[in-house]
């Protein structure tokens, strides 16, 4: 019974409309009650959990193969590094845009990340293709695990971007409702810090 | 060490990263941002330059130094640092927070 109570009193809550003026200083809409600090919150902590998960993955490569390395593309490594990177001021630049009410950036420099965020993957592909190293070894595990999780966490954003950019393209978000773009951006935001971390461990550090 | 002249580089890259920052920092003070929109782009920019001029930095230093991990971790640190803190806005999450309190 305490359960079932304690779920009507969590539907009860949740059924209080509460208006919260937006953190970009706009007023929240009268008609659609906005939750910036329970969404915010929401999703910070879903990247705590995540950097759980990769920071595991992290100790795992040296636990595994020391400060060991397989013969990996440094060009390469520094060329996606850079392809992220860009695409992290791209995304930045989109949210930037939204939140002033410009479409037209906002479309374009999200189009811009995800094209970025494709070559990312093929880069990675690419790498996977060539690697002088296989699975077995305990660098190679490493690497495939990592570079593969990671390389997942990409694919899933650039079709989380895609899905803003599409509904962008139908007239969605506006420069006061725009938490979907914000929260999508910051996803690929965490990506590339997971990536800053990835990229020594994987690609610089070790003989 | 199999190149120990290419630790003259590593303060050579810094100063060079410090002296691209401030410069940029002056070329955009030349004129003080017209709108918020305008600071924000400026604020993504330079912490753009501060992301590729570390990045640039921890290539060179691991591949002329075989005993860098201490500072590429440092490197590291400093770069999502930047991110958490320009591009995700973290400290945003105390003001949200408090607004709705």
């Amino acid at each position: 019974m305490a359960v079932v109570a304690s779920r009507e009193q969590a539907l009860a809550v949740a059924a209080v409309p509460r208006v919260v003026p937006s953190h970009n200083g706009g007023g929240g809409h009268h008609d659609e009650p906005q939750r910036p600090a329970m969404n915010q919150l929401g999703l910070w902590l879903f990247f705590v959990s995540e950097s759980f998960l990769f920071a595991s993955l992290l100790v795992a490569r040296f636990y595994l193969a020391g400060t060991s390395r397989g013969h990996v593309d440094q060009m390469l490594g520094l060329g996606i590094t850079a392809v992220l990177l860009v695409s992290s001021l791209t995304a930045y630049l989109s949210e930037v845009s939204i939140a002033q009410g410009n479409r037209g950036a906002f479309l374009f420099y999200l189009l811009l990340t995800i094209v970025l965020g494709v070559a990312f993957a093929g880069g990675v592909a690419f790498e996977w293709s060539t690697a002088e190293f296989s699975r077995s070894e305990p660098y190679g595990t490493a690497f495939f695990t990592m570079t593969g999780l990671h390389a997942s966490h990409v694919i899933s954003g650039v079709a989380m971007l895609g899905l803003v950019y599409y509904l962008g393209l139908r007239g969605h978000f506006s420069a006061k409702d725009h938490w979907g773009v914000e929260a999508v951006v910051k996803y690929w935001h965490f990506v590339d810090v997971v990536w800053v971390f990835f990229y020594p461990a994987l690609y610089l550090i070790g003989a | 060490m199999e190149n120990p002249e290419l630790l003259f580089g590593i303060p050579l890259l810094i100063i060079g990263a410090l002296g691209l920052l401030v410069a940029i920092e002056m070329l955009l003070a030349g004129a003080a941002p017209k709108s918020k929109t305008e600071a924000a782009v400026r604020a993504g920019i330079m912490a753009f330059v501060g992301l590729a001029a570390a990045t640039v930095a921890e290539y060179f230093i691991a591949t002329g130094m075989s005993q860098a991990m201490a500072l590429l971790i440092i490197i590291a640190l400093f770069k999502a640092a930047v991110i958490f803190q320009f591009f995700m806005h973290v400290m945003r999450l105390q003001h949200a927070h408090a607004q709705e309190e």
